[in-house]
């Protein structure tokens, strides 16, 4: 059977529904005759880069609304004279007098407040963003931000940068993955300018694959997360890619410690069309190179990554933009061993103007990670490959109807194509090859949603996902003796579905509801609710991500996870907008989670059913942030208070356990001065609870040799050692003259200042003379001999230097 | 090969990141817990196709102790333990040995290929219980060693490979080697060699067997032990465990599970394994070519 009849009928159906719905809005507004539209695009007086969340405020009715993902608006409102104030954080505010009698298209540019400016333009006309929009448990993060931070190695990482802010946090350092609101790593879902990037870590986790040079903003959305996003669990990173400056060519670059970048920028037609190209390749390799030492200057150790971007206009009804992304790492020893891996996405996207008020974006997206060692040695050889393949459609409507409203809508499809691995040897020797059954799964998903303001006081953002997941054919389903656990013994059954053929379909709601009520015009308390469902994801016990982790979809034996959360929050502004302070709190139900029973066997398994155990996960904590945004003095103290729980059969007895990643405080301290127009200094400082860990309870002796014995119901009880570190940076500008193009700036930045020994890991093994690294071949005598508890530390004081330039 | 892959896999990564980060390691001083002492059953039966006179069951029994005590053998001297052979229910006990705290060891018991066999353990008033069948081992044709010079990770040296057949017509078999060089048993961590025929061909040419780089003149004892499935589980829940980073890159680390089972309380299975072999050896001086 093709694709199953139920889902193809219920996807229509719903998808018509949002239609009607849709359509009938439009028509009512259609004839409302006094009313017009006014709507345009926000940009960079700059370089002509859209300003996405641009705030327009209509002055006299104290309503309005913000840019989209393209810097485009739309406000709907009966014919008259108006203010509108449009207006973007560290951006000179716009205030514009508009006689709306017909509709009108008002492309806006403004100007960035520049330091020596910022005395002068702080005033009450700052957005109160904070406290009277409906969104919460957001963040968001300007890339200049970014920038001004201190750098581990000088690179600069918006993957870090975002541990600084409540609720996310990692699972140590110099390794993958974000941690958000007791989710792990495998329930975020990091988009590139709307392209899924599976790994987005070089280096095991130590680099990000971000080129801040080719990255205009990011946000992340850790709850309320709106019905337009779905497919992971804890959150969802939202990342755009700039388009390159429309004005004028432009060069930019860094040289730094351990990598260089080079950015080319210009307009394919002036105002209008821009193109960026940007690469980064670190150059650690470089310096092998120069060891004497064979061994170390055959190998090979290196990453880079290259964004691409145009957009075109055609008209101002149509706009279309390609953006790519490209990034690999290379590890090899001689000639004997390699491995590298890498994403690959690839973004075509449309923007359509059906109307001032119905903006459409459609995107054919693809995404491909994938990776491959080969080994050829004497005691092997053979080479290993692995794909992750997806293919998107994505049709978002944006719906404009008045200033009170702007509704959401679309449908998005995604195949997914999974190859988990080939094994093939080299010839001549003893081993036969393995390849893994592929897995292909179609993912769907029809959403709609409005933000909606009430009154004055109330204002709503609701929505409704409904999700449908099919693993198809061509694939190998194992049946299993009733009544006995999975394994390859109790196999009764082996059925084979043909190409498209339905394997397993899942399907559900998703809602979505923020609300915010404002309590006088600097404080507001805002609440939420969404339930996400996730169809895909890693098989590890791990907890830090490896680019071999194996993502799984959702079959007939594993469940997709699903995940409600309640949030509640309190914003405040205080002394004139100047500092933003919020608190919230959140609760967070998860299930359907899986623990894998026995490490080895989960990359290489056909039958992965037979290694799982299910069961349910919980978080709860609270979030505390004070923000400074303007000035001279910037930054923000944001503090985690938190729990995250795990549930699962067979594990520690059945009984409730601490997630490895559960970290009870969380602290940041961010900040930054300018001291003068070309100084600037910051400096952060973070301390967090050492996350849960399983210490053992004793030893015993097996095989002559010495095994720790960990006690059953004792798994994350104990805590690795409190982690703190301070970083700083000093960023000074050249002698930039205004008229001149040639801009540069000196970043050095230090990393640990302290150089505090922070633990990685702790293991525990027999040690001699007290040195974990005491050979006795070499050393000298053997004094003492005895169980240990070995600390594994990475950095000590980093210091980097970087060279950065445009002209 | 499967697992040693994805370990080696693992090793890389590790590998990679000390590169990357040259990571420094120090003792610390951590106040551990103390849990109650845990059974622990070490059994071997082994039946020596070509030598019987060396058939013997072994079963090690101890307990755990404090995790920072230097001395890690805590022997349980009063327990009994006896042999039951499956076919014909005969059953044999198997007594300590006089002068070896916690060493149980009989030689008399008659093994025969493909038998099934059971051990049970009675120790403070709880039975446990293990069953496994000798299983056939690989044909041996020839055992040959090979200089290599000194290549990546690899040190110059002499290797040894493998030349025979496995009997892949009974399904996957699964194997433990020890080596001796020189009468000295390599026993450390990195030492285990467990392997599975799952993804080797069913003809054996010159297959390099471990890592050891040998001198001429050394004298290597090769041992090849065949392993039930349980036991080789265990053994690669075991490696598991010695080389976990306590949860990062690794699983949380958690004992090996057991295929031994508590037959008095289910759910308090005992430390440690039953090893079910037909074991094989042969000795090769090395000469220099």
């Amino acid at each position: 059977m093709p694709l199953s009849y139920f889902t193809t009928t219920r996807k229509l159906f719903l998808f018509q529904i949002f239609s009607i719905l849709g359509l009938f809005t439009i028509s009512t507004i259609a004839f409302a005759q006094e009313k017009y539209t006014v709507s345009g695009y926000v940009k960079d007086a700059a370089n002509g880069e859209v300003l996405i969340g641009a705030t327009i405020a209509v002055a006299s009715l104290g309503t309005g609304t913000t840019t989209n993902v393209y810097g485009f608006y739309s406000v709907t409102l009966p014919a008259g004279d108006y203010q509108l104030i449009y207006s973007y954080l560290g951006y000179q505010s716009n205030a514009l007098a508009v006689s709306l009698h017909e509709n009108k298209t008002l492309d806006i540019e403004l100007n960035s407040a520049d330091v020596e400016l910022q005395e002068v333009v702080i005033s009450d006309e700052r957005p109160e963003n904070n406290v009277q929009d409906v969104k919460m448990s957001r963040e968001e993060l300007k890339i200049e931000k970014v920038k001004s931070l201190p750098a581990l190695f000088g690179e600069v990482d918006i993957l870090k940068t975002i541990q600084l802010l409540p609720g996310i946090q990692t699972a140590g350092e110099g390794t993958t993955g974000l941690f958000v609101r007791g989710g792990s790593a495998d329930q975020n879902l990091v988009l590139l300018d709307e392209a899924t990037v599976y790994n987005p870590s070089h280096f095991l986790g130590f680099f990000s694959v971000f080129n801040p040079d080719a990255i205009k903003n990011l946000e992340i959305y850790k709850g309320g997360i709106p019905a337009r996003y779905g497919g992971r669990l804890a959150s969802i990173l939202d990342i755009q890619m700039k388009e390159g400056n429309n004005k004028r060519l432009g060069i930019s670059g860094g040289i730094g410690s351990i990598s260089s970048r080079l950015t080319v920028e210009g307009p394919l037609k002036k105002n209008e069309s821009s193109f960026i190209l940007s690469g980064r390749r670190t150059y650690a390799d470089l310096f092998l190179k120069l060891s004497s030492d064979e061994d170390i200057s055959n190998n090979t150790l290196y990453f880079y990554d290259f964004n691409a971007k145009a957009n075109y206009k055609f008209n101002d009804q149509n706009k279309l933009f390609i953006s790519g992304y490209f990034g690999r790492d290379r590890f090899g020893v001689a000639d004997q061993f390699g491995l590298n891996w890498g994403n690959a996405t690839a973004t075509v996207r449309w923007n359509h103007l059906f109307s001032e008020r119905l903006f459409l974006n459609t995107s054919l997206i693809y995404s491909n990670f994938d990776y491959g060692f080969d080994i050829d040695t004497e005691v092997a050889a053979f080479t290993w490959n692995s794909n992750l393949k997806e293919y998107n459609l994505k049709l978002d409507f944006n719906f404009f109807p008045n200033p009170e409203n702007t509704l959401d809508f679309g449908y998005q499809a995604t195949l997914h194509k999974f190859e988990p691995a080939k094994i093939i040897p080299g010839e001549g020797t003893n081993f036969e090859q393995l390849l893994l059954d592929d897995k292909y799964a179609l993912e769907q998903a029809v959403y709609i949603g409005n933000n909606q303001q009430i009154n004055d006081r109330i204002s709503l953002e609701y929505g409704l996902r409904y999700s449908l997941f099919q693993q198809i054919g061509p694939g190998i389903v194992y049946e299993y003796e009733p009544g006995t656990p999975y394994s390859d013994e109790t196999i009764t059954n082996t059925v084979e579905f043909e190409s498209l053929e339905n394997i397993k379909f899942y399907h559900g709601l998703e809602p979505r509801l923020g609300a915010r009520y404002l309590l006088t015009s600097n404080s507001s308390i805002k609440a939420s609710y969404n339930r996400m469902r996730q169809y895909l994801q890693i098989a590890s016990n791990a907890t830090a991500g490896l680019p071999i982790d194996r993502w799984i979809p959702a079959d007939r034996y594993v469940k997709p996870l699903i995940g409600d959360q309640v949030a509640l929050g309190y914003f405040r502004n205080l002394n004139q907008n100047m500092i933003e302070a919020s608190v919230e709190l959140y609760y967070k139900w998860m299930d359907h989670i899986i623990d894998f029973k026995s490490g080895s066997d989960i990359l290489l398994n056909n039958n992965i059913e037979t290694e799982i155990s299910e069961g349910k996960g919980w978080a709860y904590g609270a979030e505390f942030m004070l923000k400074k945004n303007t000035g001279r003095a910037t930054g923000w103290i944001s503090y985690t208070l938190s729990r995250t729980r795990r549930q699962v059969e067979d594990i520690n007895g059945g009984l409730p356990y601490n997630a490895r990643h559960d970290r009870t405080h969380d602290l940041a301290l961010v900040g930054s001065y300018q001291v003068s127009p070309r100084l600037s200094i910051s400096g952060n400082w973070v301390y967090s609870t050492g996350t849960a860990v399983s210490f053992p309870a004793g030893r015993y002796q097996l095989n002559g040799q010495s095994i720790p014995y960990y006690d059953p119901l004792k798994r994350n009880a104990y805590r690795m050692p409190d982690y703190h570190r301070m970083d700083l940076s000093v960023i000074l500008d050249g002698k930039n003259k205004k008229k001149k193009r040639w801009q540069s700036n000196w970043s050095f930045s230090v990393y640990n200042v302290y150089a505090r020994k922070n633990a990685f890991s702790i293991t525990f093994d027999e040690v001699t003379n007290n040195d974990p690294g005491f050979d006795p071949d070499e050393d000298g005598p053997v004094i003492t001999k005895g169980p240990a508890a070995i600390k594994t530390y990475l950095f000590s004081i980093i210091p980097a230097v970087t060279y950065n330039f445009k002209f | 090969m499967c697992a040693r892959v994805i370990r080696f896999g693992k090793s890389i990564f590790w590998l990679l990141s000390m590169a990357l980060a040259p990571a420094c390691q120090e003792v610390i001083d951590l106040a551990l817990p103390v849990d109650e002492p845990q059974l622990v059953i070490e059994g071997f039966l082994t039946y020596w196709e070509d030598t019987p006179q060396k058939n013997n069951c072994t079963v090690i029994i101890s307990t755990t102790g404090d995790y920072y005590d230097a001395n890690d053998f805590n022997p349980v001297n009063d327990a009994t333990v006896e042999l039951i052979d499956l076919g014909s229910q005969a059953s044999y006990t198997v007594n300590r040995v006089e002068n070896n705290e916690g060493i149980y060891k009989s030689v008399t018991i008659p093994l025969d290929s493909g038998r099934s066999y059971k051990l049970r353990v009675d120790y403070a008033g709880q039975s446990y219980e293990a069953t496994g069948t000798l299983l056939p081992v690989a044909e041996l044709d020839t055992f040959t060693y090979r200089y290599q010079p000194e290549q990546g990770f690899l040190d110059e040296g002499f290797y040894l490979y493998f030349s025979g057949r496995t009997p892949k017509e009974r399904g996957i078999n699964y194997y433990r080697f020890l080596i001796y060089e020189n009468d000295s048993l390599y026993n450390a961590p990195e030492d285990y060699l467990i392997q599975t025929d799952e993804f080797l061909k069913e003809d054996i040419d010159t297959l390099q067997l471990a890592n050891y780089a040998f001198d001429a003149e050394d004298t290597v004892r090769i041992e090849m032990y065949s392993l039930n499935k349980d036991t080789y589980e265990y053994y690669n829940e075991l490696l598991e465990l010695l080389f976990n980073d306590g949860g990062l890159f690794s699983s949380p680390p958690r004992n090996p599970s057991s295929n031994i089972q508590n037959i008095t309380d289910p759910g308090q299975p005992p430390l440690g394994f039953f090893q079910v072999s037909t074991a094989f050896g042969e000795t090769v001086v090395i000469e220099e070519e």
